[in-house]
């Protein structure tokens, strides 16, 4: 069982800053600038040879071929393909599906492997359209603004040129739903919800982006988005100034309320959850998040309800990080109708599966201590001074919690790539 | 198994039979007392030379006698709670690093300190103990990295003091709100509820504004202290040890209540115009059996 999520907390958002001062995992050498095509149409020569080459998912020459490109490059591969993409449309548009969808992937490669492509720079010539100004964050503080990555920008351009429309293309919900894992894993808020947009407008009904949807909502209404919310709103009061993009709100922010309280993200996430199931009955990870907003709103009996269809699922014998929140959460709801024993005998099966988990050790003490047993509330914290005291070495899925789909990108990244090849 | 009985609850000695007998329809026959921390100030400052007759202190609204009061001079328990996540990198965890070495040194020799530091994870790294180096040395080598589990740095802090005798100070050093927790707010409250622990918050950045961590110590009857700089973290400290070491420890044998539950305390000084007494507003009360 990887944890992933020890490696995203190292920093809420390290991933923003890391982007933001461009060092991207570039692992090798890029060609030196001398050796890169200075014109438009020798730039979409060259994409066009990294798009033949890219083997997708790979950080290969491809994508460091267009990891390596100045500003200046990449705004001229903008005009330029614009305009070949003006050409191809005019030879026959159905042709264009195969090569957009492979674009697509070089794009999302290049964003996620490669340095940062400012939007705001690179889209000076207009076609990709505008891009969100998002907020680098650090454990709750914002830091500043950053720009939007330029790659996900087109690849969302690209993928609108499908024909007759991308609506109904297996590969672009799988796609879209892929890239919103990788986002949500690592913690780019703003970069998901201008994406998540598009997909709601491309695949309203897809339970896969419903989820990812709601999973983003419910990530807004944590106390770690809600924390950099607070200190964005104390720091716009005090410079009088608004601040120019909310994780989840697009610009221009509404002055009456800028900063969403985290009531209206769990209603939201609720809404996103309840639509998955509708859609997808058997969406088990929408009713186990689905539980646990409930338990936030005190519904105890609804979401102990939920909790045992989630915990009857097979899925969750596979699914171990899953079936760890279910037993936790279960725990939380058994705890709130008053039925102790129940709720220990849930922990019992949640630090089964990880004995380490912070949570559930926390939990398990808090309980405890409510039953007025001070030996088996101090057992669980004592149990923490034992454990590796380097974060990196502990093992607790609710660090992971926000990332939602984020915890499983390989997964959907090569579900997205079996569909490329049937994409002609 | 047997199970401890939570620090509210102090085993008292013999000598200290109560002069109220309890009544036995509302308590069992057990001696037990109850221990609270109270702060006597006038504009501020800790006012000295109290007696246990000078104390008005209510049970769930029922008069009460103070059985004894002792005067800051029993040993302490000093339990930290440090805040090493990312943001407190560069000069915050220098400043808290040294801050921390200068109040470990304020402690007398009868005196126990232990420390636990949190970032999204939370490290109890030193239990309560008199070899202050160990706590020395831990501090030298924290590190800022990762989220803040902020709620369960103070949870396991207090937990830390069920049972241990002395009087327990928990002194939480934070720049920002909970960004990690599983636990909630009200976890850690009706935790801080079972225990005798008093907590007092040094609080700068975004954890000024945070409300839990006001309602958190006003439950133990302690104080949130809003810095500008974390140059003032070790002046806080040793404010803090001072408040605290005036602070009176009164106990008493509830009498006339019900044992169990949540008991909801008034503690006032009579005939005290102008006193200000700052105490723990309650206390969960053992049910019989337990």
């Amino acid at each position: 069982m990887a944890m992933k999520g020890s490696r995203w907390l190292a920093g809420i958002c390290v991933a923003l800053a890391a982007l933001s001062l461009g060092v991207g995992q570039r692992g090798q050498q890029p060609p030196p600038p001398s050796q890169q095509p200075e014109d438009a149409d020798q730039l979409v020569a060259k994409w066009k040879d990294a798009l033949t080459t890219h083997i997708p998912g790979q950080h290969d020459d491809a994508v460091r071929w267009l990891g390596a490109l100045s500003v200046d490059q990449w705004k001229l591969l903008n005009t330029g393909l614009k305009q070949y993409f003006g050409v191809l449309g005019a030879a026959g548009r159905a042709a264009m599906n195969g090569v957009v969808a492979r674009a697509a992937v070089l794009h999302m490669d290049t964003a996620r492997f490669g340095p940062l492509a400012p939007a705001s720079k690179v889209n000076s010539g207009g076609w990709t359209g505008p891009a969100p100004s998002l907020v680098r964050t650090l454990d709750g503080e914002s830091l500043g603004s950053m720009d939007a990555n330029w790659n996900w920008i087109l690849a969302r351009q690209l993928i609108d040129l499908m024909y007759p429309s991308p609506k109904g293309v297996p590969f672009v919900a799988a796609w879209y739903h892929a890239a919103a894992a990788w986002m949500l894993e690592h913690g780019l808020y703003g970069e998901v919800d201008a994406h998540l947009q598009r997909a709601a407008a491309v695949a309203p009904d897809d339970p896969r982006i419903l989820f990812d949807r709601a999973c983003l909502a419910e990530a807004l209404a944590l106390p770690r988005s809600q924390s950099v919310m607070d200190d964005l709103r104390a720091k716009q009061a005090a410079s009088n100034r608004r601040a120019t993009f909310i994780p989840g709100q697009p610009a221009p922010i509404v002055p009456a309320n800028p900063f969403p309280p985290a009531e209206q993200w769990i209603a939201a996430a609720e809404r996103g959850f309840r639509r998955t199931l509708d859609i997808d009955a058997s969406a088990v990870e929408a009713r186990v998040r689905l539980a646990r907003l409930l338990t936030l709103q005190k519904k105890y009996g609804e979401a102990s309800a939920e909790l045992k269809k989630a915990l009857a699922d097979d899925a969750l014998t596979r699914d171990f990080i899953l079936a760890y929140y279910a037993h936790l959460f279960a725990a939380r709801a058994s705890q709130g109708l008053g039925r102790l024993d129940d709720a220990a005998a849930q922990l019992a099966q949640a630090l089964a599966l990880f004995p380490d988990a912070q949570s559930g050790l926390m939990a398990e003490s808090q309980l405890a201590l409510l039953r007025s047993d001070a030996d088996g509330a101090l057992a669980p914290i004592r149990k923490l001074a034992v454990v590796p005291k380097d974060p990196q070495r502990r093992q607790d899925p609710w660090w992971l919690y926000d990332t939602g789909p984020g915890r499983q990108t390989e997964l959907y990244m090569a579900d997205m790539r079996a569909r490329l090849a049937a994409v002609k | 198994m047997m199970r401890r009985p939570l620090l509210t609850m102090v085993v008292v000695a013999a000598a200290l039979v109560p002069r109220a007998a309890p009544r036995a329809q509302v308590f069992s026959a057990k001696t037990i007392g109850v221990r609270v921390d109270a702060l006597v100030t006038v504009n501020g400052v800790p006012v000295a030379g109290l007696k246990a007759d000078d104390f008005e202190l209510r049970d769930n609204g029922v008069v009460q006698t103070v059985d004894s009061l002792d005067a800051g001079d029993m040993p302490l328990n000093v339990v930290l709670a440090l805040d090493a996540s990312a943001s407190t990198a560069g000069k915050r965890l220098a400043d808290l690093r040294t801050a921390t070495r200068t109040l470990l040194d304020d402690l007398k020799p009868v005196d126990r300190a232990a420390l636990t530091t949190f970032n999204h994870a939370v490290a109890p790294r030193v239990p309560l103990t008199a070899d202050l180096g160990a706590i020395r040395s831990e501090v030298d080598r924290l590190t800022a990295s990762g989220a803040t589990s902020l709620l369960e740095g103070m949870y396991a802090a207090v937990v830390a003091t069920l049972g241990e005798p002395g009087r327990s100070l928990v002194i939480v050093c934070t720049d920002g709100r909970d960004t990690a927790s599983w636990l909630q707010a009200d976890d850690v409250i009706e935790g801080a509820k079972h225990s005798n622990a008093v907590i007092y918050v040094v609080a700068s950045a975004g954890a000024r504004t945070w409300a839990p961590l006001k309602s958190l110590t006003d439950v133990t009857g302690g104080r949130m202290i809003e810095i500008e700089s974390s140059a003032q973290i070790g002046a806080e400290f040793k404010k803090i040890l001072e408040d605290f070491r005036s602070r009176y420890v009164l106990t008493f044998t509830p009498t006339g209540v019900p044992r169990g539950g949540y008991h909801r305390l008034d503690v006032r000084i009579r005939r005290g115009g102008g006193l200000k007494v700052t105490a723990r507003p309650g206390y969960v009360g053992e049910s019989a059996g337990k």
